[in-house]
């Protein structure tokens, strides 16, 4: 008897362990309604689990079918893949397309949807992913954080949290993806000033001087030496029009460069002055020119509908830290009734990748706003119609093999930005993006947060939130001098 | 008989304790469900992780959910208190007071009780001092001071992560009894100085300014400006520890009279009624219940900017506005639209959405909501959330909408409200609901831009939208009235209301028309072209006539014209 019992707990044990028999499934013609929707992408080779659910399925199993058979099962309406398991799969198939097979158990049905791929791309993203948690509470914040993600994984850490930082606004972290990375983060407050990290030391920085205002916007040359900024005074107001909602602007804005080692910080009359608005400026891949947005002055908000940027360049010299004397048309958006934002140059230096809007210099509440694609050799454009989704995309960075691009995207609510991948072939086009996987991605449905400003680097930040709180109180702040230009 | 009377007394003290946030207090507790969302999914309840006081912070917002009932909240503080009292009285026996434990066991509650008092005082740190108590009394079952130094070392930690500041009353009773029991100074001594230093470790894990990691699940920063105060359960705690070392107070009258002199004094202090009627406003039109909030408008001895600003909507709501306008006080606009900004309180944000909505901006509307939203000491409110799907679906923004639902689904008291709204959504039926179908038709129909705040530019956007937009027009007119602008005031009533709503003024519009008449031009004409009727013109002469007599003296005219505008155009003074 005793025999019999341990035998039938023992049969019990290894049938409820293995794999689901996946019998008398009804064959659906559709794909699964996933969320995220990761159906009929490119992964790169070293993505942490792209975990999903399906609403309302009981049960989920899951086959992947590539050079092996994988069946991963869940109880419930979420799928976890095992972290090992999906690394092993990952590698084993890497540059191979995987046919993905979802079963579901749905209101007393058991489906078979149809299948999806996965192409398993051999380029691998970056490491890491920086973001900042923000509430798209327009433009008043209460906490905010500014997060570290290890892609490759779930492992998060804090860069910044305002909570021990007197609640001050914290903007943009921003790395210039170099091997040994220097980066930077605006911490405003009393006692904030733009933390500047290079070779593990970090230095607190007042980038305003007696003739400029303080830098906004901004990328650090790959040495680190160098930095060009946005200088601005920024307005929100107010749409009243249903689903628009916030338009921010620049009453007026020009570009520094700021000189890291020397402690100066110039200009120049290509990229000042009253009589047109420069913004966002980004450092081609070699450093010897600076792409900008460039909008004659208009006043504003009167004529906030008609202001357009267009994308200029400037030449610079990486070793003296130069500007060029004349400015160079790249883009004329506004011919195309188009505003160009946010350049960024991809680090082999073929394109360069910008948010299109209708109007205006804040894309992230403009709900047409799409990315674009520049390639600097030809001066075709790449509508990336595939990746963009229904609403804003923008806040994008490049990964470090240029293979990769992370973008902040509302397509799923238009309110909430969340960061999605696209990868970047050899040919120049780009695949439909996918959102950042989560252990859990209920995560991104039950969060008031948006993901803000996705930067994408390869080697972790060398500080954390206690270090960054350390600097903020205790670090004295290093003032900048204005160097005028000598002609 | 002592017992007996021990005993009767701890009844009526629980007793007076329910009946008091029943009858007096129930609108703090709405609120307080109100500024809380509990959305009862696996990846929202790990948030609570990222701080201390997890456990109590997950059970006592799972349990504020259900203050949204009448008497729910009274009921849950209530049990919540009695659950206390009976771990403290175990507790204090343990700690050798023997006589009247039931009594000194109550001297905490009367703290809890006043506290609660406080809206951003949360039953979290209610449960944080229940478990605290409780876990001490377990503790003390260990004979073996070995162990019992561990498990305190150990209950310390954990009960810092799952409870939060309220671990000090494990400490107080922990040090006092191994200082009564055992002698043991040392361990006493110990177990107080990591108590100090275990917040300093929770600051730097939790992320936490050390002062916060003190205080927490308290949020400093808001009302709350003293989040210390918390200490005041443990003073009382500790006062009702004194018996263990003065045998003389362990007299029943003492007991008896401490209780009451601190019970009346604390709560008392707490108790703040002004706040109370003015949540009452706030809850009530939340509620949907406007008729009550016009009654609770006519007694209320506390009238503030928003017990104004309900007043109006609700009058508004009614197209009575400007007949009752001049009726009841008003703080010049403050009491008819209200500014948003960084220094607001989240009180006043919450309720800003609603006249906005109501008369149709719901790009405001949401704007506030959004920011009412994270003032909240938790960035958490579940009446914003619903105000903000509520506003998603009259601006057919679906996703968005369903994402607030989504999440409200997952609450145990708005699962049903969501529901409701989500099936709507999904089977296209949104155009069936007659408050959406209206609120659309006000929705502006050309974009503008303007700064928040910017009431004029908001309110004829809509007009010009929409002119039959009656609220939005009354909204505007009254406006100007109340800051006495009768420049203004006149270029929009001859723009937007006359043309649709000129034939019948309402006597304030009259009385304000008449102020502004342009004295070159033929007084009778003018009567006659804004429809004054001969009543308000007469009306008109006589103020004027017991003006001159009484040369400018507003007491002459007080009692006649003392509800008109004209007395509130030459009397009244506008404040900054």
């Amino acid at each position: 008897m005793k025999r019999a019992i341990i035998l039938f707990i023992a049969t019990l044990t290894l049938f409820s362990c293995g794999k689901r028999l996946l019998q008398a499934y009804t064959d659906c013609p559709e794909q699964p309604l996933l969320f995220p929707d990761y159906t009929d992408i490119t992964v790169p080779c070293n993505i942490a689990p792209l975990n999903f659910q399906l609403e309302g399925a009981a049960n989920l199993s899951v086959i992947i079918q590539g050079k092996k058979e994988y069946q991963f099962d869940s109880q419930s309406y979420r799928l976890q893949f095992p972290i090992k398991k999906w690394k092993k799969m990952l590698a084993d198939e890497k540059g191979d397309t995987l046919s993905v097979s979802v079963y579901a158990h749905i209101s007393q049905q058991k489906i078979h949807y149809k299948d999806f791929y996965w192409y398993i791309s051999p380029d691998s993203i970056d490491r890491y992913l920086s973001y900042r948690l923000i509430e798209p509470a327009y433009e008043i914040w209460n906490m905010l954080q500014v997060c570290e993600r290890n892609l490759e994984n779930f492992d998060t850490r804090l860069l910044a949290d305002n909570n021990i930082t007197d609640h001050s606004c914290i903007n943009c972290h921003t790395s210039n993806r170099a091997a040994n990375p220097t980066t930077f983060m605006h911490m405003r407050g009393s006692k904030g000033g733009t933390i500047y990290s290079r070779d593990g030391q970090l230095r607190k920085i007042n980038t305003k001087t007696d003739h400029t205002a303080g830098a906004v916007y901004g990328e650090i040359s790959q040495d680190g030496r160098f930095g060009i900024f946005t200088t601005a005074e920024i307005i929100p107001i107010l749409h009243s029009y249903r689903t628009e909602r916030l338009e921010v602007f620049d009453k007026c804005s020009d570009l520094i460069l700021i000189d890291f080692e020397q402690g100066t910080v110039t200009d120049n009359p290509g990229i000042s002055g009253t009589e047109y608005q420069e913004t966002f400026p980004c450092f081609s891949a070699d450093n010897h020119i600076i792409y900008f947005c460039r909008a004659p002055y208009i006043p504003q908000p009167d004529s906030t509908r008609h202001m357009r940027y267009d994308l200029y360049s400037i030449s610079f010299n990486p070793q003296t830290g130069q500007l060029g004397d004349s400015i160079h048309e790249v883009f004329r958006a506004s011919s195309e009734g188009k505003s160009v934002s946010f350049p960024k140059c991809s680090p082999d230096g073929k394109y360069l990748l910008f948010s299109v809007s209708d109007y205006g210099t804040f894309p992230i509440w403009h709900p047409e706003t799409d990315l674009w694609m520049l390639e600097l050799s030809t001066g075709k454009i790449d509508k990336m119609e595939e990746t963009n989704g229904r609403y804003s995309d923008s806040y994008h960075s490049w990964s470090s093999n240029s293979q990769w691009i992370a973008f902040a995207s509302k397509r799923d609510d238009r309110v909430y930005g969340r960061p999605y991948f696209a990868h970047v072939s050899q040919d120049g086009s780009v695949s439909k993006a996918f959102l950042l996987p989560q252990e859990n991605p209920e995560v991104y449905l039950n969060t008031f947060k948006s993901y803000n400003i996705p930067e994408l680097y390869n080697t972790a930040e060398k500080y954390d939130a206690h270090e960054l709180q350390k600097a903020y109180f205790g670090k004295e702040t290093e003032n900048l001098r204005y160097k005028s230009i000598k002609k | 008989m002592r017992k007996q009377i021990n005993s009767i007394f701890v009844y009526l003290f629980f007793i007076a304790c329910w009946i008091f946030f029943f009858y007096f207090y129930p609108y703090h507790l709405h609120y307080k469900e109100q500024i809380t969302l509990c959305v009862l999914q696996p990846d929202f309840l790990q948030t609570y992780l990222q701080k201390p006081a997890f456990l109590t912070e997950i059970c006592g917002d799972y349990l504020t959910q259900f203050f949204l009932w009448t008497g729910g909240g009274s009921s849950i503080l209530t049990l919540t208190f009695v659950f206390t009292w009976l771990g403290l009285r175990i507790a204090l026996r343990k700690t050798g007071i023997t006589s009247h434990v039931s009594l000194w066991a109550l001297l905490p509650i009367v703290a809890e009780w006043a506290l609660s008092c406080h809206l951003e005082y949360p039953l979290s740190m209610s449960l944080g001092l229940m478990c605290s108590v409780w876990a001490f009394s377990l503790s003390t079952l260990s004979t073996s001071t070995h162990t019992r130094g561990i498990l305190h070392v150990v209950m310390l930690t954990i009960l810092y992560c799952a409870v939060g500041a309220h671990f000090f009353a494990y400490v107080i009773l922990a040090t006092i009894y191994e200082c009564k029991h055992f002698n043991n100074y040392k361990l006493s001594f110990f177990l107080l100085l990591i108590s100090l230093l275990i917040p300093i470790g929770g600051s730097y894990f939790y992320f936490l300014t050390p002062r916060q990691s003190y205080f927490y699940p308290l949020i400093s920063g808001y009302m709350l400006r003293q989040p210390f105060v918390f200490l005041l359960t443990e003073v009382f705690l500790l006062l009702s520890l004194l018996p263990v070392f003065i045998s003389r107070q362990c007299k029943q009258w003492i007991a008896l009279f401490t209780i009451l002199t601190l019970g009346t004094i604390t709560i008392t202090k707490a108790h703040n009624a002004s706040e109370e009627k003015t949540l009452a406003f706030s809850s009530e039109a939340y509620f949907g219940h406007w008729d009550k909030v016009i009654r609770l408008n006519k007694d209320n001895s506390y009238p503030t900017y928003l017990s104004t600003y309900y007043t109006n909507l609700a009058y508004a709501r009614q197209d009575k506005l400007c007949d009752e306008l001049m009726l009841h006080y008003q703080p010049a606009f403050h009491g008819l639209l209200l500014q948003i900004n960084e220094s607001t309180g989240y009180i006043y944000a919450m309720a800003s959405p609603d006249a906005l909505m109501e008369c149709g901006d719901m790009a405001q509307a949401q704007h506030s909501a959004m920011l009412a939203m994270t003032f909240t000491p938790h960035q958490r409110s579940s009446r914003m959330v619903r105000k903000l799907a509520e506003i998603a679906i009259i601006n057919e923004d679906y996703s968005v909408a369903q994402k607030y639902l989504r999440m409200l689904s997952h609450t145990s008291l708005h699962r049903s409200w969501a529901k409701e709204r989500l099936e709507l959504i999904k089977s296209g039926q949104c155009d069936s609901i007659p408050y959406w179908t209206h609120k659309r038709r006000m929705l502006p129909q050309q974009d503008t831009l303007f700064s928040a705040n910017q009431w004029r530019t908001s309110l004829v956007n809509l007009i010009e939208s929409n002119p039959q937009n009656k609220m939005a027009a009354d909204y505007l007119l009254c406006f100007h009235l109340l800051n006495k602008d009768l420049q203004l005031f006149k270029k929009d009533y001859d723009r937007y209301y006359y043309p649709t709503f000129g034939s019948l003024p309402s006597r304030l519009y009259q009385e304000a028309l008449i102020a502004c008449m342009n004295e070159k031009e033929n007084p009778q004409e003018q009567l006659k072209h804004y429809r004054i009727s001969a009543k308000v013109y007469k009306d008109c002469l006589q103020y004027l006539s017991i003006y001159e007599d009484a040369k400018g003296d507003g007491r002459a005219l007080e009692k006649l014209f003392g509800k008109t505008y004209w007395f509130y155009y030459y009397y009244a003074q506008l404040k900054p």
